[in-house]
This record gives C-alpha cells, structure tokens and sequence, in this order.
C-alpha cells in the first residue's frame, strides 16, 4: 500500500494531465458499455414480460402504419358498439394507461390512471407490497371502487383510504377506495419497444368492468384498442374482428399470431441488440486503442522512475500489483463519475416530476442500472488486464540499464 | 523534417488522434440524420450517446493534450541540443506551432473525405479545429528545454 | 576464502543487434575485494555489470551469487537481493527528478519496508553527514551540481549497507576534487564493512587504486 501511494502520488499524478487522459478514456468506454448493457438488459425485461402475454391463442392488436384514423368516421357511439361486440363474441385484455390527472400526494408528482379489465389483470399478475387484489364486481354509479395505487402513493392513500376524484375518461366524481399497494417499480414495457417502460410508482390502477367500458369516453375506447389483446381465439376471430373495425370505424388493424409476434421480435429485437453490440464494440475497441497508447506514452516520460525503482529493489511482479492498484483506484473514480451521472438522472426525473419515469432505489437506480454497473466492471477488468500486462511486457523490453539513463 | 521537432511517428499519431475526433464528430451528426424510426431500440440506444455528443467529442480532444504534453516533455533534451548547436527558444516555438498546423490540416483535409461519404455540411468539423489551435497554441508554452 | 561471485558465462547474445559479447568468460570476486573492470567501448562492460547486478539473466552460462545460481532464483528474490545486498552506483543522471535528493536517497527503504526504523533514520543521517548532502536533501536533482548529484546517487547505493557495491564509471563527469571524494567514500565502505566494490571506468588512474584490474577484450 505504501508502495502503491508512493508510485501514485510521487510518479504518476506527477504527470497528472496523463492520469486525467486515462480517466477520460475509461469514462467513455463506462459511460458506453453501461448505456448498451443497460439497453440489452431493458429489451431483455420488456422481452420477458412480452411473452407472458403471447400465447398461444392469443392475437394482439397493432394498428396498421398505413391506416388513417378518421376522427369524422370514430364517434362515441360506434366504439361503444364496438366494445359491445367485443364483450358478446371475445375475451379480451384490455390495458390503457397514461391518463394524467391532478392528486394531491407528498412528492407532488401528477398521477397517472390506468385502466385494466379482469383478462389483463390476470395476466400481468401485478405484485402488491400491502392490501388485497382488485375485484372487478362493482357498479359504477353506486359503490366505491377498488383501486390499487403506487408506492409513491401509500403514505398519502394507505389500504382503506378513500379518494375522491374526478375520472378523465368518463368525466364523473367517482369514489375510490384504496384497495392495495404496488410494488416499488412496478413497470410495464412498450409491446414493440420493449426498451421504454412506464414505471407505475405514482399511478393508480382502476379495474374497468363493461358497465365502465361503456360509460367511458373515446378516449379510453381509442387508446385502448391500440394494445388489445384476444385471449383463447383464432384466426379467423381475428379476421371477423379486423374487418368489423375496419368497416364501423374505418380504422386498420392487423391482429398477429403468436408465431407471427415471435418471427417479428426476433427479427426487429435480435437485430437491434445485434447492431448496438456491434457499435460498442467498435467504440470500445477505438477507447481501448487510445487507452493503450496512453499508457504506452505514459511509460516512454516514466521509464527512469520505474527503472531506478527497479534498480534499487522494485521487482517486476510488484510493479504489475502496482499497475494493478492504479487501475483498481482509475476505475473506481470512473466508476463513481458513472454513478453519479446515473444517479443525476434518475434523480432528475424525481426534480423534473416524470410521475411515469421516476424510481425507487439509491438515488432512484433500479435493478437493471446496478446490473449494468455490474457488466462495465466486469469490462473495466478485462480492459485493466490487456492495458497492464502490454505495459509490463512493454517495461520488461526495455533494459533497465537503458531506462535509468533515459 | 530536418528542424522540425516531429518524427514521422509523431505525425502519424497526431494524424490518427485528430482523424478519431473528426470522424466521431462526424459520426454523431450522421446518424442524427439517419431514419432510425424502424428500430425503436435502436434509436433510444444512439439518442442516449448523441445526447451528450458535445461532451464526448470535446472529451476525446483531450487526447490531443495528452498528445502535446508528452511529444513535447519527450523533446526537452532535442531543445536543449538544438539550442547549444545555435538554434533560438523562439525559433523552435515557431516552427512547433507551424509543424502542429500543418498535421492539424493535412488531418482536417483528409477527414473532408469522410465528410463527403456521409454527406454532411463540411462546416461541421470548423468548431474541432478552432479547438485544437487553441490546444496547439497554449501548448507552445510547454516547449522549454531540459 | 570463498568466492561469493563466481561467473561461468558462454557469451552474452544482442539479437536485434546481431552480436555476442563476453565469449566463455570467467570470473571470481572474493568477499571485500576491490575490482576494476577495463576496456574500449562495446566489449561489455556494462552488460557485465548489468548480469552481477541482477539486471539481466539473458545469458547462456552460470552465476552464482553467493553460492546461489541466479538462474534458479525468482524475479522477487532477485529484487530483494537488489534492494539489500547489491548497491549500485551508476553516472549522476540516475536519479528521478521529480523526487527530491532526500526521497531519491531513501528509496530503496521504501521497498525493504524499514523507512521508519530508528536504526534506519541514523543510518541515513550518518551517511549524509559523511557524504556532505545535508545541504541539498530538500532540492530536487535538477537543482544540484554534478558532483552533489554523483554523491546523492553513492548515498543511495550504500543506504541498506550492501555486500557489493557496483559502480558504472562513477567519476565520468566530475571534477577532481569531486572525483577524489567520491572514491574516497567508496574505498572508506570497502574498508570499514568489507564491502566488495566492483567499478567499471575508463579511467586508468581510478582503476588503478583497485587491488585488482580486468580489461575486457573485444573477440574477434
């Protein structure tokens, strides 16, 4: 340790403009790996929970790039229909989120309602943390209805609290009583950009029953249509489906097979992650590159300090451990650089009051940025190993007597 | 090459550092320009890099310090030996910012090639190069003898 | 009296270069012994004092330091035998400039772990009194004098009390005056603790206070 100090304090940041060299380097292959590691990881999340809602049986609503929406062609009144026929001919999930409205909570975050159905209830299998899971037997007009919140949510709505509130999509008072909390970080991706999530800590979960349905807005009809999903049909459901949208609100959707979901993110996600391993890489390979010669030139201005220390006991073996100890403390300050510029943002979205993006943790970090960290270790280690043992073979070339008269 | 103070190794990793900060400059504005729409992932993946291009690129100019500093700590004793044999400090001062503005040039030509391939306005690359004569100016002050 | 250096080398081969030196050469060193090497430039002067020195185990042949083969001896136990029994004192350029005169001196204590021994500290205050460098521990290199840096560069080499002393033309760019002193101190360890002083010079007169001379010669 003694050792280590002495060649860190009297030798290298002597040179410091090379130390800050190298720091830089190393913080751009960190910040690098950790942005594609984190992307895998995110995708790879988003895939899993994908595929508890592609089964088979199962056709999943995507609306054509091709089709207009017609607003003249969509009223209220025909998608009321539509959802009618839906009810009478299908089992459906339904999921529809990002209706933002105005609660009083102690972050003073807005809050997000999101709108499930019994089917999509049941297969997103949502984790609660205290209280019970919604039930779906209510009337609208009449009872209370259940609801569960968001972690951000509990202090403010604990299990038995009741809130008042306006609903933004059938624009009536409704009563709701606070039937259980969230998960921290429950999220749920983006069905065709499984990397994007929408975290639900400040969000409010209302079951919808066909009373619901019915007395909601278009809103609610429209944004839920988009991701509607038809549990335990076929093809030619499907089919009859597509084309009764097509002919009542004039809107093209295509319903895909299991098989058809897994050929597309297959190609589309493997794809993806293909091209972004590869720029990494390639990035990474051109950081490395500069790195090792940073080091190489770092070596050229100090091969007399290290000869002479090798002259009067130094050996080679205790020169690697010192390397070694080097990049150990280098890739703890990058380390520590990448944390703090992670932590910057999520913490960011706490300031920028991102109800939907904002995350419990250490400094808002989540699982899966930790995970990341893990993975830019595991590359400064082996970026450690390459750049140290060139700098010892490279050391070991050059004869001490040759480097103590430098 | 005979008073200058660069070998043609120096030259070439002046050229190669420069030509990777153009290039990645470059490379920003690029894909910036590119339809990534087809690949969500993709376009969160890139968008979260270009985000902070400016920094980036502005980090990877460092190199070029790490690259004066060096070049001109490994040069002490060639000042020192230039001088006894009748050279003069601003002589030499002179002909190292000269030599640097060549190499910085010559690499800004040749990174034009990569502009052209890409398309993008050869205006892109001007604010790297006010940059590096700032470097190279500054780093004048570093030539001294051993 | 047994040797404690006994080399047996088969030659010594440059590869990049494309030549050898030091073809089928002998040599014994008894313990306190004073022996100059000699001889034109590039017949191996220096190499030689680099393999006595445990600087360089690229040879064909055998060396053995007290009674041990070099070859068979670790990189670690090399430098510990570097750092307490072999003190080398090399041209006055071989100091690290950014350390001051004082931390270049106590060096070598920094690998033996004893920088804090009470012993050690009057160890060092004893030699730089002798040597005269107490004036000059808190400056840098740089800032000294030729003759002041050659004696901070013999106050390293005697710092841990070596048995063998290996000087490389220790007096190649000192005044006379400076010259004589250096000697002196290095002539005053071999009396006052047998040390053995082994100097590589082109300097007849400094070889010439050796007990004993070996002029290398180039092979043909």
């Amino acid at each position: 340790m003694r050792i280590l100090r002495f060649f860190i304090t009297r030798i290298f940041l002597k040179r410091w403009i090379l130390v800050l060299g190298m720091i830089i380097l190393l913080f751009l292959a960190n910040y690098l790996s950790f942005t594609a590691a984190r992307s895998i990881i995110s995708t790879f999340q988003g895939f899993q929970q994908i595929e508890t809602l592609n089964q088979d049986g199962t056709f999943i609503a995507n609306l054509d790039p091709d089709s207009k929406a017609e607003d003249e062609t969509v009223n209220i009144d025909k998608t009321r229909k539509l959802y009618e026929y839906l009810h009478n001919n299908y089992t459906y999930a339904l999921q529809a989120d990002g209706f933002v409205t105005s609660l009083d909570n102690e972050h003073k975050m807005e809050v997000t309602f999101n709108y499930i159905n019994e089917e999509a209830y049941k297969i997103n299998q949502l984790r609660l943390s205290q209280g019970n899971h919604l039930n779906f037997i209510y009337q609208l007009n009449k009872d209370q209805i259940p609801v569960l919140v968001g972690a951000g949510l509990a202090k403010t709505y604990p299990v038995g609290s009741t809130i008042e509130i306006k609903d933004p999509v059938t624009q009536q008072l409704v009563n709701l009583n606070v039937q259980g909390v969230l998960k921290k970080n429950t999220y749920r991706s983006n069905f065709y950009a499984p990397n994007s999530k929408n975290y639900f800590n400040f969000s409010i979960f209302l079951p919808v029953n066909e009373e619901f349905i019915q007395s909601a807005g278009l809103d609610l009809h429209v944004n839920g249509l988009m991701d509607i999903a038809l549990l335990d049909s076929n093809e030619e459901e499907a089919m009859n489906l597509k084309e009764y949208i097509q002919e009542n609100l004039g809107m093209k959707f295509n319903f895909f097979t299991q098989q058809e979901n897994v050929d597309y993110f297959e190609e589309y996600y493997i794809y993806s992650l293909k091209i972004i391993c590869t720029i990494t890489l390639l990035l990474l390979l051109i950081i490395v590159c500069l790195a090792i010669w940073n080091n190489l030139i770092s070596i050229r201005l100090m091969i007399k300090d290290f000869t002479i220390n090798l002259v009067v006991g130094l050996s080679y073996s205790k020169l690697r451990a010192i390397f070694y100890g080097y990049f150990g403390l280098l890739i703890s300050i990058t380390l520590a650089l990448l944390f703090a510029l992670i932590a910057f943002n999520r913490y960011g979205f706490w300031l920028g009051k991102a109800n939907l993006l904002a995350t419990y943790g250490i400094f808002g970090l989540i699982s899966m940025d930790w995970i990341a960290l893990l993975i830019v270790l595991f590359i400064d280690l082996i970026i450690a190993f390459t750049i140290v043992e060139l700098t010892i073979k490279k050391i070991k070339r050059i004869p001490i007597s040759v480097g103590v008269l430098n | 090459m005979k008073y200058s103070l660069f070998r043609f190794k120096d030259v070439f990793e002046a050229i190669a550092i420069y030509l990777i900060c153009f290039a990645s400059n470059l490379l920003f504005i690029y894909v910036q320009t590119v339809n990534l729409e087809v690949s969500f992932i993709l376009e969160s993946f890139i968008e979260s890099i270009t985000e902070y291009q400016l920094i980036i690129t502005i980090l990877l100019t460092f190199m070029i310090i790490v690259f004066h500093y060096q070049f001109l700590n490994r040069r002490k004793t060639e000042i020192s030996c230039r001088i006894l044999v009748g050279d003069t400090m601003l002589k030499i001062i002179i002909r190292y910012i000269l030599n640097s503005l060549a190499v910085l040039g010559f690499s800004f030509l040749l990174s034009l090639s990569l502009n052209f391939y890409l398309d993008v306005n050869v205006t892109s690359n001007f604010y790297l190069v006010f940059i590096f004569m700032l470097y190279i100016l500054s780093s004048a002050g570093l030539v001294k003898k051993e | 009296m047994t040797s404690i250096i006994k080399l047996d080398i088969r030659k010594k081969t440059f590869k990049k270069k494309g030549f050898s030196i030091l073809h089928d050469f002998e040599l014994e060193v008894e313990p306190g012994e004073r022996l100059s090497i000699i001889g034109e430039s590039g017949v191996g002067k220096t190499s030689l004092l680099n393999i006595m020195g445990l600087l360089d185990t690229h040879y064909q042949g055998c060396y053995k330091l007290f009674g041990s083969s070099v070859k068979d001896l670790s990189q670690n136990k090399l430098a510990e035998w570097r750092n307490k029994k072999i003190g080398f004192v090399l041209q006055e350029s071989a100091l690290i400039n950014s350390l001051t005169i004082e931390d270049n001196i106590k060096l070598p204590l920094l690998y033996a772990n004893n920088e804090k021994d009470r012993a050690v500290q009057d160890h060092f205050k004893r030699i730089i009194y002798k040597i005269g460098i107490e004036p000059i521990l808190k400056k840098k290199p740089l800032e000294c004098s030729g003759g002041q840096r050659s004696r901070a560069v013999f106050a390293r080499a005697v710092m841990m009390n070596p048995q063998i002393i290996l000087s490389d033309e220790p007096t190649a760019s000192l005044d006379s005056k400076n010259k004589e002193n250096i000697i002196n101190l290095l002539f005053d360890m071999n009396k006052e603790f047998n040390t053995t002083v082994i100097t590589v010079t082109h300097d007849l007169d400094l070889a010439n206070r050796h007990e004993r001379i070996i002029t290398l010669e180039r092979n043909e």
